[in-house]
Parts: C-alpha cells; sequence; structure tokens
C-alpha cells in the first residue's frame, strides 16, 4: 500500500446540500415561482459560509429549506440536505423539531420582531434549555443568565425579567443570539443579521458571532447582501443569482478572482477608495433581476450581461470548475 | 394607577348623567303615563290630581333635577305600575338576566375560541370553510328569528324542551343558545383572523427555530397574543347581550330585565325604565374598566397613568 504523500483528512462536511430546488405558489397558484433552482454546496465543521444576492435571489428560501420551516405554499421539489450525512428533506415533523434550535439554530432578520412581546426574555432564552435539555427552575435560570452574559449583555441577572420593548434592537439581536445558541448547536444560520441593527451596533455584533465561532466551533451560515459582512466574516461564499449559485469559491476567490460577470458587476458596484475632493457616481447593474416565475432559457444573468452571447441566451450554463473550491455557473469563466 | 382610575371614574360620572337625561327626557316623549293610568272615562281634575301626585306638573327640567338629586341618596323612586320601589322591582328581574347573560356568554367564549382556534389551525381546509361557514350563519340570523324557529322545532315539534318561561336548566337552554349565537359568530371570526396573523408573525417563526412543540407554540405563545382582540370585541358582545336579552326574554317570555324594560315602556313606567337603563349603562361603564385591566394583565406593554 502506497502512502499518501500529504495527509489529507477527509472529514464529512456538516452539511451538505445538493441540488436543491423548492418553488412556491404565489397568488392562489396561478404563477409558480422557482425560488431555488439547483443549489448545491458544502460546510465544513468550524467554517463560516457566506450566501450573498439581492433580494429575491433566492437565499432567504434556500436557508428556510434547510430547516424545513417553509412559508405556507412553498414546496422543496428535489435536491438533498444532508446534516451529519443525514437527509433532513427525509425526516419527520417531530424528528425536525429534535434538531431545530438544538443541532441547528437560527436568528431571523429583524430582531425587534423576533421575540414574543408578551413573554420575559429570559422565559424566551429558557425555552429551548428546557425542551431540548429538559432543564429547569434554578439550574435553567443559572444557565440562561450565564448565556445572557455571554452574549455580551451586562447584567444579566436583572434582564432576565425584562420584557422585549424594554430594550435596545442591539440588545434584541443579542437575547435572540442567545436563545439560537442555547443548546450548542454545530450549525448557525444567520439571515441578514445586520440588517436591522445601527451601524455602530453592527460591528459589535459581528465581532459577538466571530467570538461565539471561536467558542464552540460551530459553523455558521451567513445569509447577506452586504458584501463588507461576508468579507469580513466569511471562509467561504456563494453568490446567488435567480436561485442559482452563479460562483461560488472561498472568500479571496470571489473578491480578488471573480469568475462571473455578476460576481464582478456587484464587486463594481462597491464605493471604492477614493481621492480627497474626487467625485465618482456609484456604479448599478442595469437592468432587472429576472422573474423568477417565468425563467428565461439558457443563462438567467443573459438579460444583463455585457459579455452574453447566444449561446447565454439559449444554454444554462453549468457550473464550471476553475480550481477544486471554485466555480462559476458561465460559459466563459474560465476565459476570465 | 390611582390618577388613571380617578380619571375613569369622572368620565364615568358624565356619561351616567348624560345617560339619565337623554332617557328622562325621551321616556317623557313616548308618550303621557298619566292618560293611560287614570282610563277612558277620567276628567280632568281627575287627571290633574294624579299628575300631581305622580309630580308631573312641574317643568320637566324641574322634575329631573329632583330624581338626580334623589338617586344621589339612593332613592330610585317607586314604579307607578307596581306600586313598589324601583330597586325592588329590578332586585327580583336581574337574577334572571344575569343567569341567561352569563349562561350565553360563557357558551360564545367556549365555542367562539374554540372554533376560531381550530378555524385558524385548519386554514384553508373543509373544517375552516365550515366553521366559517357557522359564523356568517350565526351572524346574520336575527334573535327572534332564531328564537321562534327553536321553539318551533324543539319545543312543539319535538317536544324536548319547554316553550318559554323561568324553571330549571331546560328552561334556560334554548333562551341562551339563542342570544350566544350572534357573539358566538363574532368572537370565532375575530379569534379566526387575530390567530391567523399572529401564526404568520416572525416571533412565531423564531419559536418554531427553536424546535418547541406545536401545542407549546398555539396555546402558550400565540394563543395569549391572539386573544387581545377577542378580549376587546368579548366586551363589547357581553355588552350587547344586554340588547339582545331585551329580544330574547320577551321571545321565550324570561322575567328577566329586558323583560321588564319592555314591559315599562309600554306602560312608561318612567322610574323603572330611568333606572334600569341607568344599571345597564353602570354595568356597560364597569365593564369597559374591566377589560382594560385585563390588557394590563395581559400585555406588558400597556401601563396605566
Amino acid at each position: 500500500m502506497v502512502e499518501p504523500a500529504v495527509n489529507v483528512v477527509v472529514e464529512t462536511p456538516v452539511l451538505e446540500v445538493r441540488d436543491l430546488r423548492m418553488f412556491i405558489h404565489a397568488d392562489r397558484g396561478t404563477r409558480i415561482v422557482r425560488a431555488v433552482n439547483g443549489l448545491s454546496f458544502s460546510l465544513g465543521a468550524g467554517r463560516t459560509m457566506g450566501i450573498i444576492g439581492e433580494s429575491g435571489s433566492g437565499k432567504s428560501m434556500a436557508s428556510l429549506s434547510i430547516l424545513r420551516l417553509l412559508p405556507r405554499g412553498a414546496r422543496v421539489e428535489a435536491g438533498e440536505v444532508l446534516f451529519g450525512g443525514e437527509n433532513l428533506l427525509k425526516k419527520s415533523d417531530s424528528e425536525m423539531r429534535r434538531i431545530r434550535g438544538r443541532h441547528i439554530a437560527m436568528i431571523l432578520q429583524d430582531p425587534m420582531v423576533s421575540l414574543d412581546p408578551l413573554f420575559r426574555v429570559g422565559e424566551q432564552v429558557a425555552e429551548p434549555l428546557r425542551t431540548h435539555q429538559g432543564l429547569s427552575g434554578e439550574t435553567l435560570r443559572r444557565r440562561v443568565i450565564e448565556l445572557l452574559g455571554a452574549v455580551g449583555i451586562p447584567a444579566p441577572e436583572s434582564r432576565f425579567d425584562q420584557y422585549p420593548h424594554q430594550m435596545s434592537g442591539g440588545m434584541l439581536q443579542r437575547i435572540v443570539g442567545a436563545a439560537a445558541i442555547s443548546c450548542g448547536p454545530e450549525l448557525l444560520i444567520a439571515d441578514e443579521p445586520t440588517t436591522a441593527l445601527d451601524p455602530t451596533v453592527q460591528a459589535q455584533y459581528l465581532d459577538l458571532l466571530e467570538e461565539l465561532q471561536d467558542r464552540t466551533g460551530l459553523s455558521l451560515i451567513v445569509i447577506t447582501h452586504d458584501l463588507g459582512v461576508a468579507a469580513r466574516l466569511c471562509d467561504d461564499v456563494i453568490v446567488m443569482y435567480a436561485g442559482r449559485a452563479a460562483e461560488r469559491g472561498s472568500v479571496r476567490d470571489i473578491f480578488e478572482r471573480p469568475a462571473h460577470p455578476y460576481t464582478q458587476a456587484l464587486l463594481s458596484t462597491l464605493p471604492g477608495r477614493r481621492a480627497p475632493g474626487e467625485h465618482k457616481r456609484l456604479k448599478t447593474i442595469d437592468g432587472q433581476p429576472p422573474d423568477l416565475a417565468a425563467l428565461p432559457p439558457g443563462c438567467p444573468f443573459a438579460p444583463r450581461c455585457p459579455r452574453a452571447d447566444d449561446r447565454c441566451r439559449t444554454e444554462t450554463p453549468p457550473e464550471i470548475a476553475l480550481d477544486p473550491t471554485h466555480m462559476a455557473a458561465c460559459w466563459y469563466a474560465s476565459d476570465a | 394607577m390611582l390618577s388613571f382610575f380617578l380619571r375613569r371614574l369622572k368620565l364615568a360620572l358624565i356619561t351616567i348623567l348624560g345617560v339619565t337625561l337623554i332617557v328622562f327626557v325621551a321616556a317623557r316623549l313616548s308618550g303621557d303615563v298619566v292618560y293611560s293610568l287614570v282610563g277612558d272615562a277620567a276628567n280632568t281634575e281627575e287627571i290633574d290630581t294624579m299628575r300631581r301626585q305622580l309630580g308631573l306638573d312641574r317643568p320637566v327640567w324641574m322634575q329631573y333635577f329632583t330624581y338626580v338629586g334623589n338617586v344621589a341618596q339612593g332613592d330610585f323612586g317607586r314604579s307607578i305600575r307596581y306600586q313598589r320601589p324601583v330597586t325592588d322591582v329590578i332586585a327580583e328581574r336581574v337574577p334572571f338576566t344575569v343567569q341567561l347573560g352569563l349562561t350565553a356568554f360563557f357558551v360564545s367564549i367556549v365555542l367562539g375560541v374554540s372554533l376560531g382556534i381550530l378555524a385558524a389551525r385548519t386554514r384553508g381546509s373543509f373544517v375552516d370553510g365550515a366553521v366559517r361557514t357557522i359564523a356568517v350563519v350565526g351572524q346574520s340570523m336575527p334573535h327572534f328569528w332564531i328564537g321562534m324557529m327553536a321553539i318551533l322545532v324543539f319545543a312543539v315539534t319535538l317536544r324536548w324542551l319547554p316553550t318559554s318561561g323561568a324553571g330549571g336548566l331546560s328552561h334556560l337552554v334554548m333562551p341562551a343558545l339563542t342570544l350566544a349565537t350572534f357573539p358566538m359568530a363574532a368572537i370565532l371570526r375575530i379569534t379566526r383572523s387575530s390567530m391567523l396573523e399572529t401564526l404568520d408573525a416572525e416571533y412565531v417563526k423564531f419559536l418554531r427555530v427553536k424546535g418547541l412543540a406545536e401545542r407549546l407554540i398555539v396555546w402558550k405563545h400565540a394563543l395569549r397574543n391572539a386573544l387581545i382582540p377577542v378580549i376587546a370585541l368579548s366586551g363589547i358582545q357581553l355588552g350587547n347581550l344586554l340588547g339582545g336579552a331585551v329580544i330574547v326574554e320577551t321571545v321565550f317570555s324570561w322575567p328577566g330585565l329586558g323583560n321588564l324594560m319592555v314591559e315599562s315602556i309600554v306602560s312608561r313606567d318612567y322610574p323603572v325604565i330611568q333606572s334600569g337603563v341607568l344599571m345597564i349603562a353602570v354595568f356597560l361603564i364597569s365593564l369597559n374598566f374591566l377589560v382594560d385591566l385585563i390588557f394590563g394583565l395581559i400585555d406588558p406593554r400597556i401601563r396605566y397613568g
């Protein structure tokens, strides 16, 4: 037997999504909106994956599909969501309940409306611990206060009995974070973690996410339309367009060697460094994202793509591997 | 809290004063009690004597101030028809209306809330459609019609229940259910829509994300939030029950306050009309106050001041 030259550690990814497709019945079933059209990715333990895209690119729907918490009228059509090697799409509802909050947690977009206004915040952090770990009484209370402290809430004992309306947005985001990580999940999905927060609180919150990840080793999926957040937090990035991955790769691949024209266009919209006194108009991407209920044939980005030709308008490009971790769904990806 | 209470008390007094004034004047506009008392053969002298005895010869504003003054001292006057203190006449009727009203209220809350939750949780299904049909029918049929149909079917044809009057539990069934239909339907509809709205809220989604059992999400969190508008409406419906009771008590000859009010209006028994309405007004005002206090118990965001 030949020893491998390099000791390659092959670890099973925490999460592997294969060719996920889902649709939503809109307008009383008269329109079928294909929100996710064949999304694949895998996420290793302790790594952070960013899912970037405009609103309506399917990034939130993809994450809700993972947790099987789709809105009414939405259905997963095909694909696999492998978590710890098991397909979540095949689990029963009660099996999924035991996974949610315990193994996979999620932070919703707006902390101001994520908590029940009629219950004390301590109770709302305590609930998953009671449900999944059977804690109660003084043990439970101590554990909750410990968690509140861990997410950076000053004087956690006094905050325990407060109601959501008595707290600021940044504070509520931390409470929501404490509830999410309470049972030590292996995977945390953060849906637009900073959009609802004041700019001053945003940075603190990103620090907190990083710190939690360092301490607990959890894997993180960050859904965002903020390229800055992705660049700052993520190891790997998926750029979504029209329910598909336009490009995926390491954060360096995406930001330094973008291969897909959509990624390139996105990056060019960022305000660059300017000399003092210099005025430049911010760039925009011409055109509109396609109607997901009536996707044109070919590459969904073709109508807005400066490089598109007849082939792009008729044949959907596959994901073309540029190197083992970097791929782009563009016929001309390797020409870049 | 104290200042809240005092402010509400002041408002209540103004409302009550307004109510007494309107009823006082309206009762006298409906006709002259003296003529119905003395009979057709009476001469002018007899009529004047009778009018003086009842104190109805003085200007209306003077009568009103005497009345308010007396009420302030706890004297509600004597019933012209029964020749007994008004308080006694009303007091013997109140228990019947309380029994009827509370039974109907209890039935409408229990059925309305549970059917509303059922419909919300089975949104769009056959069950939901059936429950919503019940609600529309319940809100569309007038009390007197339901009452008469019920008498026709259950008392006359099937002979299961007595046609009218008060007695044991069997006498209560039809009037209470008839009275309950409208509030039950109203409570059902608001419970359903409020529950649907709550179940779609972001915090409910987060409860699901936390992996809580569905029964905990529905019964502990969603229901409590959904009940806020239901309680507001239930307060109003309990008030409306009194209005419904006037009709239902008449249809079923139920010897309650509603029945007494109809009798008194027909016979122009001013003191009974005035005190009856006054009592109903006080009840409604207290009810509103109670509903506000219940809000405070449920919703921590509400502060009194």
